[in-house]
């Protein structure tokens, strides 16, 4: 039986390394998964998501066990990414620029199980499209697009990890969602879903 | 995930983004989203990650240490209170095997010849021998006052430090 987030936190307060360990495993995925949409650059995610994480350790006295470990961790993510972007006004990324990333990994979990290469290169390309999309959109519609639909947040969780009123959330993500339909309409992806 | 799941999922929330249903854009965009593959960490994150928080944060204490610390302080400050007020008893106990006359005797005998010290070394000094000899006078006439000044003098010091440590402590 998996141990819950609250015991985790406890028994890495009393200095259990293994428990460290347990939440680096049970969030890494998703902490740098936002993180790197964020800043669209793989090494810096990297180090970025291990600053989050070693931030959220040296504060783990703080964290109040009334509150979702995992909102707590995308909040730290958020501050780290925000700080970043904000220092480095990664903002938007051209078109090309996500090429620099995103193949990288996409093509690693590309449908083997598709036996034509045109059909997998057209699905590469479609996942690059939505990849690029989403680099296009600003900062912080990207993340409330990521939170909510990447990461499946409540509305009021991701308030909560943005520190942006319930109403901004809400308005950010329907314009968020509006913009990324018409920056793929904009790339020839149509209802069809073909490039 | 299938190149038609993806596919699927894009063309359904494109479809209702246009019908204007936001509801459902929502749970399409959802299917979408969940149709993407996710990027992962590099291999050794982790490792990496408890590497470095290993550096930083401080091992914790055990958890009755918070508790046996407060207990120390609460009882060297009785002990130092007690002391404070108990002193000058405490010594005329522990003196009981010579009277008090000769306890006081001896401490007179030993500022005496400290005055006399700084008397004979200062001697060039007129006004401060003089006034050093009054002290000294003074000092010979009320040994308990001495002691007990230096008592309180030696309480406010361990109080203070004490209330450092404490302070240094909870922070």
């Amino acid at each position: 039986m998996p141990i819950d987030d609250h015991t985790l936190v406890r028994r890495a307060l009393s200095g259990d390394q293994e428990a460290y360990r347990e939440i680096v495993n049970r969030y890494q995925r998703p902490i740098f998964s936002l993180i790197l949409r964020m800043v669209r650059d793989r090494s810096l995610a990297e180090e970025l998501a291990q600053d989050a994480f070693v931030k959220a350790f040296t504060r783990l006295e703080s964290f109040d066990p009334s509150h979702k470990l995992s909102s707590w961790l995308f909040k730290i993510a958020h501050n780290t990414a925000i700080d970043q972007l904000r220092r480095r006004r990664v903002d938007t990324v051209p078109i090309e620029g996500a090429d620099d990333d995103s193949p990288g990994w996409i093509a690693s979990v590309a449908d083997e199980s598709e036996p034509s290469p045109e059909r997998r290169a057209a699905q590469m390309d479609l996942m690059r499209g939505l990849e690029v999309a989403v680099g296009r959109l600003r900062p912080d519609y990207r993340e409330v697009i990521l939170l909510r639909f990447q990461e499946g947040l409540a509305y009021d969780e991701i308030a909560e990890v943005t520190g942006l009123p319930l109403g901004t959330v809400k308005t950010h993500i329907h314009r968020a969602r509006k913009e990324l339909a018409e920056t793929l309409r904009e790339m020839g992806i149509d209802v069809a879903g073909r490039l | 995930m299938t190149r038609n799941d993806l596919h699927d999922a894009v063309s359904r929330w494109l479809l209702e983004e246009g019908a204007g249903d936001d509801r459902e854009a929502e749970a399409a965009l959802v299917r979408v989203f969940s149709a993407l593959p996710t990027p992962e960490p590099p291999v050794g994150f982790a490792d990496a990650v408890v590497h470095r928080a290993g550096v930083l944060v401080p091992a914790p204490l055990p958890s009755w240490a918070p508790r046996l610390a407060r207990g120390m302080a609460a009882a060297a400050l009785v002990l130092v209170g007690l002391a404070a007020v108990f002193l000058p008893l405490v010594l005329y106990v522990l003196g009981s095997t010579l009277t008090l006359g000769q306890g006081v005797e001896w401490a007179a005998a030993g500022l005496l010849a400290v005055c006399r010290a700084v008397i004979e070394a200062l001697s060039f000094w007129d006004g401060l021998a003089g006034a050093l000899a009054t002290l000294g006078s003074f000092a010979l006439k009320s040994p308990v006052l001495v002691t007990l000044v230096f008592s309180l003098l030696t309480t406010a010091i361990v109080v203070g430090g004490l209330h450092r440590w404490l302070k240094a402590d909870r922070s």
